[in-house]
């Protein structure tokens, strides 16, 4: 392999594939990054064996060809390196050199045959999204996601299902559930399947900088495409059954009170201040005239706040830990707010008139 | 690495064998004899045939991307799990069974290789024991262990078990010859091996093996001759050098055991114990056995952190009494 | 910022109670404590009782001897616990630090200059609300405080400045310093020193090579100079329980059995104090006496029994090292009050069963007073070694803790 490359793509390049890599591996050469001769341009790929980063940068191929060099290392130098051309060619046993001007370094490489396989899924049943609608959907599902494995492994990931005309992700980790769909021009059949939630924040970081460009998602059985302004993120899919969440989704409401939310947030807010140093607790006590939240730890303090709202139904007494309850706060903040209840010890739900489609279900503590 | 070049585990291999060919492939197995009688070897064999590209009848290519890829630890759904430090750990099991959860291509199989299962934590076992409970489809999981009985009885009863048994000691030599072994050399490893070709490759290109065994021979003929001792003990500075030392000292003794009984078979060496002890028509069983004793007494004493230099001479002056001296 | 410090004790406590409860009692010589028949002792006795010689711990049946008169009542606990929170409560009204000694004594720290003043306003609080005497001794530490208050008694207050000390606390013997029991005070007869003067006029090297490390301190005493701070009631920290065993145990299972126990000792108490722990410790010690101790510290505060366990038995599984042990110890820390519970969707019947039994076996460990309810791994021990206490060990009362008995 021989091309000459410009600093500030290869920089581009490297600073998108450099995510998905492991700083340290049992596998030495997972470190690196495979740069590849393809169509007239370089390829650059990186992986941890679970999701995979490709772009591709323009390049003057002088002589065709694959090497893999530690991606850290190779980043901190072209990072230094001056605005221009850069050359790149291999030596004998993976050696590359890097030659700019009068200079010249060389670094050691790994075997590219050995460098693990990019799945790349054919691209036959696919739905394409716009960046912005992508985001908002990520954004306001991927938190609610299991952090640990230890009791469903599904539960890490977000479900995503693609329906007629409707596109759906939601996610659980047994304490809430936030779910969101949107229209599409999907017309194929119906499918799902679960994306590890972080190769969800990744796309919706890659997602960010692409305005106007849809989003396509390519999907097989077994692995998902997202084609991002033509960076590639293929990722492998959660190979276990999602909980049915539907049936958890409560049939009716005892109580329901619709609240500004800017006002009840940044109420919450404050009280959840309290609890962090003890008691782990904000309780809210819905009536006709609002919602007074208060909270107490014996070695901070106290603190009593009212919000006015509009009540429906019966009262309500139920306690939170403040945590879950603002992360589905923020999801609608700035739009009119709807708190329903089904008892105080029992499912709760934030939903918005202004953001339809979008549920946020979270239990509360016991009483 | 074909599964024929697996020496001696005819039996092993054709279980493996026989499970490619139908179709039938288990969801878990324990390959009993673990690295020694090469499970090792086996299991990535078995792994490369799963996923191999042009598998000829049951036998993997070895050159395709996957067989490649096994071979470099590089292949996505083959991973192969070693000890960290002393156990396999609860955090190791973790991200192989997340690995196994994840989707793979078409087609391919998930392997998963426990190198020293016996190290398992109780925690790491009981998650696997999940897991095996609840099979999931071309998924296999391969512990190597020495022992079942390592391992918890609810595992074992979950698993396919498959034994590899000791090799032979002519195809040990003659696969040490092949490798390139000096015959003299090989001759001894065949039986030192303990049926364990990888072993006898290892003590065949182990030089300081070769140099203790040497001195071995020299401190029993100064013990006959009745030299001063004086000197020699500082030789020995290692606390494991010193144990193997007694190793081979017993070594001598039991074959001259073995000797004296007249069961000439199954000596390691007899062309050394002859060199060694040149009273080889006496019968001295007794002695013998007073001997083994005095060496297991100072390797123990070893073992418990005593004064090397101490220990070694005490060694001495008792072998020369014990023996040497009427 | 300085202090001065009050040492308030409640004169003959119980007694004054009881005169004050029983008008009919007053002017009379009252002894609170058991009765001379079951071999039991004075507790307390009025001042009227001491005028015939009757003392504290004294048996009752020579305190019966010495003043046959005497009204001997057995005493109502309870509610001398309560008079006692009435008189703290009031004490804490003016303390900048309080330190509970006993029901019936208490240092109070007040603002340096104010101590005299305190005082009064302390003693004549707890009379005219709770018609109790109480004697106030002012200085500016706790040693000088006790002497002072000694020289209050019966019924006054008496401050002590440091500039008194040669000649108040100099010509006392020995014995009056804290800390100078029966042993030390026959040492220091022994070198012929029987006043705090004396004391007082030996060299710290002297005392040191005489008492050890308590003869500098000692000699400081003597002196008047005390540095020791208040206790003051602090928040449980943590709650621990450890068993040595009564033979070094080889056998994993059976320590994994006694961490059950152990988990259990500690969940009851933090159930009964209404807390949840975020840390687990384990603790080890081997046969040579080396230990070890492990923690965990979790994302949701627990205080069920086999939350506790789980983790101290992980702990153990991955950090046991070689037997045989010694010792081994569960501690709960970083503690948290006012927890709830969160609801889980994915919780099983397991989770919803195990805090149920939990409150059981802690319903039915209040009724009878003692644990009646075990996991069934701790039968593997020996019946004396499911009973635990932290540190201070218990005896085993005989009866078999397996299955519910009532007594």
């Amino acid at each position: 392999m021989n091309i000459q490359v410009a600093q500030s793509s290869l920089l581009w390049g490297l600073n998108i594939v450099s995510r998905v890599v492991p700083s340290s591996s049992p596998m030495p050469i997972l470190t690196g990054v495979l740069i590849e001769t393809w169509k007239g341009a370089a390829r650059l790929t990186a992986t941890d064996l679970e999701s995979a980063v490709q772009c591709t940068i323009p390049a003057r191929i002088m002589q065709e060809g694959a090497a893999v060099l530690p991606l850290k290392l190779f980043a901190e130098l072209v990072r230094r390196l001056p605005p221009q051309d850069i050359t790149l060619s291999l030596r004998e046993n993976e050696m590359v050199a890097i030659t700019w001007e009068k200079a010249q370094y060389n670094l050691n490489g790994f075997k590219p045959d050995e460098f693990p396989k990019m799945m790349m899924v054919e691209r036959e049943r696919g739905v394409e999204v716009p960046a912005d609608t992508l985001i908002e959907m990520i954004k306001s599902t991927v938190y609610a996601a299991a952090s640990s494995e230890d009791r469903n492994i599904s539960l890490t990931g977000v479900l995503v299902q693609v329906k007629q005309g409707k596109l759906t992700m939601a996610t659980c980790d047994g304490i809430r559930i936030a779910c969101i769909s949107r229209d599409t021009d999907y017309g194929g059949q119906s499918y799902e399947f679960i994306v590890p939630a972080k190769v969800m924040q990744e796309v919706a970081r890659l997602s960010s900088g692409v305005d106007d460009t849809p989003v396509k998602i390519f999907f097989t059985e077994n692995q998902v495409l997202f084609d991002i302004n033509s960076v590639l993120l293929a990722s492998r899919l959660i190979d276990a059954k999602f909980p049915d969440y539907q049936q958890i989704i409560p049939n009716r409401y005892y109580t329901s009170m619709a609240l500004d939310s800017n006002e009840f947030f940044s109420a919450c807010e404050r009280a959840a201040l309290v609890p962090r140093e003890g008691a782990n607790y904000i309780r809210l006590q819905f009536s006709a005239s609002g919602v007074v939240i208060t909270s107490a730890a014996s070695s901070v303090g106290t603190v009593y706040e009212e919000v006015p709202g509009v009540l429906t139904g019966e009262p309500l007494d139920i306690s939170f830990n403040p945590r879950f309850l603002l992360d589905g706060l923020k999801v609608v903040l700035g739009k009119p707010l709807v708190f329903d209840g089904t008892g105080p010890s029992s499912i709760a739900c934030i939903s918005s008139p202004e953001f339809r489609d979008f549920f946020y279900l979270v239990l509360p503590l016991r009483r | 690495m074909s599964f024929g070049d697996i020496l001696g585990q005819e039996k092993a291999i054709e279980v493996l064998t026989r499970a490619l060919l139908s179709g039938s492939v288990a969801h878990a197995y324990i390959f009993q004899g673990g690295a020694d009688y090469q499970a090792d070897i086996a299991a990535r064999n078995f792994a490369k045939a799963l996923n191999c590209k042009s598998v000829r009848r049951t036998d993997p290519c070895g050159a395709c991307e996957s067989c490649l890829k096994i071979d470099a630890g590089t292949h996505p759904y083959v991973i192969e799990v070693m000890p960290h430090g002393m156990s396999i750990k609860m955090e190791q099991v973790k991200k192989v069974l997340r690995a196994s959860s994840l989707s793979a291509e078409q087609g391919a199989w998930k392997v998963f290789i426990f190198h020293e299962a016996n190290t398992l934590t109780t925690e790491a076992s009981n998650s696997l024991l999940k897991t095996f409970e609840e099979p999931a489809g071309r998924t296999v999981f391969i512990l190597l262990v020495n022992d079942t009985s390592t391992l918890l009885p609810t595992i074992v009863s979950r698993c396919q078990v498959v034994t590899f048994v000791p090799v032979g000691a002519e195809k040990i030599r003659s696969f040490l010859v092949s490798a390139g072994i000096p015959e003299e050399r090989a001759g001894l490893l065949s039986t030192l091996a303990l049926g364990s070709p990888k072993r006898a490759l290892l003590m065949a290109q182990d030089e300081e093996f070769w140099a203790l065994r040497q001195y071995a021979r020299e401190i029993m003929e100064s013990l006959r001759r009745g030299d001063d001792l004086a000197g020699y003990d500082e030789i020995v500075q290692d606390r494991n050098r010193a144990l193997e030392l007694l190793g081979v000292l017993a070594e001598y003794f039991r074959d001259r055991l073995v000797l004296s009984l007249g069961v000439q078979d199954v000596m390691y060496n007899p062309e050394e114990v002859q060199a060694v002890f040149c009273d080889c028509e006496r019968q001295n069983t007794a002695k013998c056995l007073a001997c083994l004793d005095i060496i297991e007494s100072i390797r123990r004493a070893i073992s418990a952190n005593a004064n090397l230099r101490l220990a070694l001479t005490v060694l001495f002056i008792k072998l020369r009494r014990a023996w040497f001296e009427d | 910022m300085e202090y001065d410090i009050l040492l308030c004790d409640l004169d003959a406590f119980f007694a004054s109670v009881e005169q004050r409860d029983n008008p009919e009692l007053r002017d009379k010589p009252v002894i609170v404590g058991g009765r001379p028949e079951h071999r039991g002792v004075v507790s307390t006795c009025s001042y009227q009782a001491r005028a015939f010689g009757v003392r504290s711990a004294m048996p009752m049946s020579q305190a019966m001897r010495l003043c046959p008169q005497a009204v001997v009542l057995a005493g109502d606990m309870r509610k001398y616990q309560e008079v006692s929170r009435q008189v703290t409560k009031i004490y804490a009204h003016y303390a900048c630090a309080l330190e509970i000694v006993s029901i019936d004594e208490a240092y109070v720290a007040v603002p340096r200059g104010l101590g005299q003043e305190m005082g009064c306003l302390i003693r004549s609080r707890v009379r005219n609300e709770l018609q109790l005497p109480v004697s106030v001794g002012v200085s500016v530490n706790k040693l000088l405080a006790k002497i002072a208050c000694g020289l209050a008694k019966p019924d006054g207050i008496r401050c002590l400045l440091p500039g008194q000390v040669e000649e108040v606390l100099w010509p006392m013997p020995v014995e009056t310093l804290p800390g100078v029991g029966p042993n030390t005070a026959k040492r220091l007869h022994d070198a012929g020193i029987r006043t705090i003067s004396q004391l007082a006029q030996c060299s710290p090297d002297h005392l040191q090579a005489k008492l050890g490390k308590f003869g500098p301190v000692l000699y400081m005493y003597a002196h008047g100079i005390d540095e020791r701070p208040l206790e003051t009631e602090r928040e449980v920290k943590s709650v621990s329980e450890e068993i040595t065993f009564p033979e070094d145990k080889h056998d994993p299972a059976e320590v994994i059995a006694t961490l059950a126990l152990l988990s259990e000792e500690v969940g009851f108490r933090l159930r009964k104090h209404g807390l949840w722990a975020k840390t687990v410790t384990l603790k080890l010690r081997f046969s040579d006496f080396s230990t070890i101790t492990r923690s965990k510290t979790l994302s949701e505060p627990v205080n069920t029994d086999s939350t506790i366990y789980h983790v101290a038995r992980q702990l153990f599984v991955e950090h046991k090292g070689r037997p045989p042990w010694r010792l081994a110890g569960v501690q709960a820390s970083n503690l948290v009050r006012d927890h709830l519970n969160q609801l889980n969707m994915l919780h099983g019947p397991d989770e919803v069963r195990e805090e149920r039994i939990s409150r059981a076996a802690d319903e039915l460990r209040k009724k009878y007073g003692r644990p009646v309810l075990h996991r069934a791994g701790t039968v593997l021990l020996a019946k004396g070694e499911r009973f635990v206490s932290g540190g201070k060990s218990k005896k085993p009362d005989g009866l078999s803790p397996c299955h519910v008995k009532p007594s």
